[in-house]
Formats: C-alpha cells, sequence, structure tokens
C-alpha cells in the first residue's frame, strides 16, 4: 500500500530559549505521513506534541524557535518559505484544530462569520458563495439547522457545537492536512464520540490525511492508521497502529498500555500498573535515555548513552537498548 | 444526524440578543448612571438647539439697553434674559447654550482622538510585542510623566488658540491611558486561542489586530473614554479659564467663568451657571462611565 508522501518531517528541533535555559521541546522528531493517512501522535504532557504541530504550521512564537530540521510538505520544505507564502498555506493546505471550543471562536462574530472569514481568505469567491459553502459546512459537520445557526454567537452555542463549528472553519478549503491538537479533551465521553466519528467519516469522504495529536490511547487505537509515542521531545516508538497496540517494545509504550483500567481483565481488584515517577523536568533531563529514571529494565548503559530510533521488527522503530515483547512476535 | 445538544433550553434563537443589547439590559438597572444619561442628553440637545432656545439672542451681539436696569452691562436676569448680561452686555443664556457646543465639542472630539491613537499604538504594542513593545510603552510612560497642565498652558500659549487647537493640545495628553489598557487586553487576548486559530487559517497581523483584537478590546477603551470626556471638558474649561483656551468672542464654559471672575460679588450669577455646567456635565459623563464598567463587564462575554 504505497501511497503518496504528504508530509515528511526529518530531525525536527524547536527549542525554547527562556530565562532559566534552554528547553528542548521537539528534539530530533521525524516522521512521514501519507495522503488520507491518520498519525496519531501520542505522549504525555510537556512531551512537545503540541510543540510539533505548531512547528509545521511555522506558528512558534518567541522565546520557542525552530533550530533545525527540514518540514517536506508536498515536496516542498515549509521552514523554507517566507510568512507571506505559509499564510497562504496555513487554512487552505494545512488546517488545525484546538483543544479549547470554547476559547478557539472569537466571541463578537457569529459562527458564520468566522467560517466565512476563513473561505473568503484564501478562496476568490463572492461574499454570497462563501456564505452558501458555510451552510453547506455546517450542514456537514452536522450542525443542525444551518441556516439559523449561522447567524449565532460562539457563546449560544454548547462545546461540542463550538467544536463542529471549528472542524468545519478549518476544512472550509479541503486542506490536505488537517492537525487536530486534542480537539475532542475538553469534551465529555458521548460527544468525544461524536466528534471523532465526524472526523473519521470527513477523512473519508475529502481524503485529507489527519495529524492526530493526543494523550488519549485509546482514541488513537480508534482513529489512527500510525501511531508515533514521544516521549520528552523524542520519538521512541512508532509503527502502524496495531503493532504498536499489539506488541509495545519501548518499556514507555508498554506501561502507558499497562496503565489502561480495563474492564474486562481479571486483575480488576489489583492496583493498576502506574508508571513510577513523573517526566523529567525540561531544565534538568536525565543523562542516556530520558526514561531510565522510570524505567523497570533500565541498565548501565541507559544511563549513559542515548538509544538511536532503530528498526527492531519491520516497520517498527524504538528508541530503545532493550526493547521488551521482541520475541513473541518472531512466530 | 447526531444532533446531540440541540436541545434549546427554552432559548428561543429568533430573540437571540446581540451583546450591546444586552449591555444596554444592564446599564437600565444602574440608576445613576441612567439619569446620568438622561442628563446629558438633555445638555446635548440644548446645545444642539442652541439657536431657538436662545430666544432669539445672539452670543455675540451687545444689547443696547434693558428697562430694568440703568446699564445693560451686567444687567441682572430678566424678561428675554433669564440669565442676565454679561460684562459686555451680551446675553448670558444664549453665551450658556452655545458655549456647551465648544465644550462637549472638546470633550467629545478629544476623547474620540484619544482612543484611536491610543487603540492605535496599544495593539501594535501589545500585538508585535518585543522592542515594538519597548519603544511604545516607553513613549507612553514618557509622555505620562509629563505635568500635563502646565505643558498644556505653555503650548497653548504659544499656539494662539482655536477651537482647533485647543482640540490638538488636549488630545496630545490623551491617549495614554487608552493605549496601556489595550496593550493589556492584546496580550491577554494573544493567548486566547482565536487568536491563534485566526493565525492558523493563515489571516495577515493587520486583520488580527482589526477584526480580532480590536473589537474584543473595545469594551474597556469604552468606559475610559467616557471618562475621559469629563477629563477634557475641564482641561478645556481650565485653559479657557486661564485665557489661553477658547478666546473671545467665541463663548465656552470656561472662558464665561474667566469673565464673570471680575464680577464675583457684584454679578455672581454669571458664574453660577458655565460653573454649574461643567460641574453637572462631568459629574454625569464620570456616573455613566461608572455605569458602563459594570454593564460591559467582561463577564459578559460568556
Amino acid at each position: 500500500m504505497e501511497k503518496e508522501v504528504l508530509l515528511e518531517v526529518k530531525d525536527l528541533k524547536t527549542y525554547f530559549y527562556t530565562e532559566d535555559g534552554v528547553v528542548r521541546a521537539v528534539d530530533g522528531v521525524s516522521f512521514t505521513m501519507h495522503k488520507g493517512e491518520v498519525l496519531g501522535l501520542v505522549g504525555e504532557s510537556g512531551c512537545g506534541k503540541s510543540v510539533t504541530s505548531l512547528s509545521i504550521m511555522r506558528l512558534v512564537d518567541a522565546p520557542g524557535k525552530i533550530v533545525g530540521g527540514q518540514i517536506i510538505f508536498k515536496g516542498e520544505d515549509l521552514l523554507k518559505k517566507s510568512e507571506e507564502e505559509m499564510r497562504k498555506i496555513r487554512g487552505s493546505e494545512i488546517a488545525m484544530i484546538f483543544q479549547e471550543p470554547m476559547t478557539a471562536l472569537n466571541p463578537v462574530y457569529t459562527i458564520g462569520d468566522q467560517i466565512m472569514e476563513a473561505i473568503l481568505t484564501h478562496q476568490d469567491v463572492s461574499e454570497e458563495e462563501a456564505k452558501k459553502k458555510t451552510i453547506e459546512l455546517l450542514d456537514l459537520v452536522g450542525i443542525p439547522d444551518p441556516e439559523k445557526r449561522f447567524d449565532e454567537y460562539p457563546h449560544e452555542m454548547s462545546g461540542g457545537m463550538r467544536q463542529r463549528a471549528m472542524i468545519a472553519m478549518a476544512i472550509s478549503c479541503n486542506p490536505d492536512l488537517l492537525i487536530s491538537d486534542e480537539a475532542t479533551t475538553a469534551l465529555d465521553v458521548t460527544i468525544q464520540a461524536q466528534i471523532l466519528e465526524l472526523m473519521k467519516d470527513l477523512q473519508r469522504k475529502i481524503g485529507m490525511a489527519i495529524l492526530f495529536i493526543t494523550h488519549d490511547l485509546a482514541l488513537v487505537a480508534e482513529m489512527a492508521d500510525s501511531v508515533a509515542v514521544t516521549y520528552t521531545g523524542r520519538i521512541v516508538e512508532y509503527s502502524d497502529v496495531r503493532s504498536v497496540f499489539k506488541n509495545s517494545h519501548h518499556p514507555y509504550t508498554y506501561g502507558l498500555l499497562q496503565s489502561i483500567p480495563s474492564l474486562l481483565s481479571e486483575k480488576t481488584k489489583e492496583p493498576l500498573p502506574a508508571i513510577e515517577g513523573m517526566v523529567p523536568s525540561p531544565y534538568r533531563m536525565p543523562k542516556g535515555c530520558h526514561f531510565n529514571p522510570r524505567c523497570p529494565f533500565a541498565t548501565d548503559i541507559c544511563r549513559k548513552e542515548m538509544p538511536e530510533l532503530k528498526e527492531v521488527t519491520p516497520n517498527h522503530l524504538v528508541r530503545c537498548f532493550h526493547p521488551v515483547n521482541v520475541k513473541e512476535e518472531v512466530s | 444526524m447526531a444532533n446531540e445538544d440541540y436541545v434549546e433550553g427554552g432559548m428561543n434563537t429568533s430573540e437571540s440578543y446581540s451583546y450591546w443589547r444586552k449591555v444596554f439590559q444592564r446599564l437600565k438597572k444602574h440608576k445613576i448612571a441612567m439619569v446620568s444619561l438622561w442628563v446629558l442628553v438633555v445638555i446635548i440637545l440644548m446645545a444642539v438647539f442652541a439657536k431657538p432656545l436662545s430666544f432669539g439672542n445672539n452670543p455675540y451681539s451687545y444689547i443696547k439697553s434693558v428697562p430694568w436696569a440703568s446699564r445693560p452691562e451686567l444687567a441682572p436676569p430678566g424678561p428675554g434674559h433669564p440669565l442676565g448680561l454679561d460684562s459686555m452686555g451680551r446675553d448670558a443664556w444664549s453665551r450658556l447654550l452655545y458655549g456647551g457646543r465648544v465644550s462637549l465639542a472638546v470633550g467629545f472630539i478629544c476623547s474620540i482622538v484619544g482612543a484611536v491613537v491610543g487603540l492605535f499604538f496599544g495593539l501594535i504594542s501589545g500585538y508585535f510585542g518585543g522592542i515594538t513593545d519597548m519603544l511604545i510603552m516607553r513613549f507612553t510612560d514618557f509622555m505620562l510623566s509629563l505635568p500635563v497642565l502646565p505643558l498644556m498652558i505653555v503650548l497653548s500659549a504659544v499656539i494662539k488658540g482655536s477651537l482647533w487647537t485647543i482640540i490638538f493640545i488636549i488630545s496630545i495628553f490623551s491617549w495614554m491611558g487608552v493605549a496601556r489598557l489595550v496593550r493589556g487586553e492584546v496580550l491577554s487576548l494573544k493567548e486566547q486561542e482565536f487568536t491563534e486559530a485566526a493565525r492558523a487559517i493563515g489571516e495577515t497581523p493587520g486583520r488580527i489586530m482589526w477584526i480580532h483584537l480590536l473589537p474584543n478590546s473595545l469594551a474597556p477603551v469604552i468606559v475610559a473614554s467616557t471618562l475621559a470626556i469629563s477629563g477634557n471638558i475641564i482641561y478645556e474649561a481650565t485653559l479657557s479659564f486661564l485665557g489661553l483656551g477658547i478666546r473671545q468672542p467665541t463663548p465656552s464654559w470656561g472662558n464665561m467663568l474667566n469673565g464673570a471672575q471680575t464680577f464675583m460679588l457684584t454679578a455672581p450669577w454669571l458664574m453660577w451657571w458655565p460653573g454649574l455646567a461643567i460641574f453637572v456635565t462631568t459629574l454625569a459623563f464620570n456616573f455613566l462611565g461608572d455605569g458602563l464598567r459594570d454593564a460591559l463587564d467582561p463577564r459578559l462575554y460568556r
């Protein structure tokens, strides 16, 4: 299933130069997305997921700075583009939806006006056409009574409806890549499921690729084709979704999966196996593998050297000296 | 399809209120502000309809004689001249009405100029940050640290005053508060996701400032500008009182006071009315500003 490559992030490095020192929020992240693919980017808070997405949009603000790497989108390096060229790409070719539907819409304009704005920014259409398109979009994202809702203000809508409106805005120009930055985290579970269903549905209809950023592994299992697990600004495990969930090789991913409660498990009465410790402070990264202080399998080499991201089994990359679970797969 | 949260709990969409209507409803509950608003409406209407209200008198013409006084100069109130005549024998009532035009014009125009300039600097400063912010804010601090009244006096003594020079001079010193306010507002709005969302759909900084940041930072500017109107009226009155503002024969409340001070003991009524006009107008603008502050509470945005 070789598809056309849409986005190739190579060795991306985004650092924040704060008064307390340099924070390497994203430190050498590489991944490839094909057309129409859904890539799940998973990790705990502060692992550089959002910064990765903002870097792709080139929206990293001072004190943050993209210091290295390449972001090749449709064969062109976005990091070499001028601000003017980037503005044309934002919204039309790469769109983004945000975590907080409460604050991501401007309170002083109606939903319709804001979506129209996105259309008029990138497309050479008249206001009437834009309005018509907006109503179609509102309908497409499952907002009932779109003509009426067009004239409503964000505060008159519920969180789920606002997130739908955000999605309508994001897909208004048929982007090739949609970045969803924790887009469903702030919603409650039932609505979350509907929004995910909507995104999947739209992805099939429009054929856009989705970079799906979340800290929720369960959502990734449902949404993504492939998964990249990040830890302290680096990818630690990267493969297709089945392989990661069935045979996670990195102790971190393994730990994350273990810590998901399961109703069906016989061991429900036992405490959940949590990963010990916390994500290290960005100012004081441990030497060697950044996961070593929390890793049950850590040895001397883990405390000295940072492992490379290596192919452990075919198409399954892991950054670990002692990948777990490997033998089982060789059957 | 899914219409999960579309159960409208009694809120009829056709009645969906606009933000400003809500603000006005809140303002209506503020009694003092509403009284002030009506007082101001009356004062403004009086200034606008100065001509029909002045009983055929002209603020510039000298009355040759009145039957109830030996001389027209400083004649006490009488029929046709409800506030008497001033030291040059002109009708004080019509001068009060026409003077209101000048004082209100100065108050409003300086406030608007201050708001526009302040918004401009505040938006740029807050949005771009860094060195731009530093330069603009240090300039603002510099302007704020100047002794305003002495400088205005010097300036209006140097540039001989017409109405527009006074407006210019007062405006120079009336934008700093708004600039600081807007900058602060923008700094917080900038962190809200809708600004980032606007950038993510590829809007230019100019458009983001104009259509996203400006309307959202307008509420405190309206309050500040309303309060500033009274300050500007006082400045104009002060300058005119000192003989440096609006020059004779154009009437303003300030220079009417100036003309009246010499005759404080012989014709005190000449002083009462312009003094009262300044007092009531500035007080009303202050109360209205306070009412607006409550009505425009940012929590309304929810």
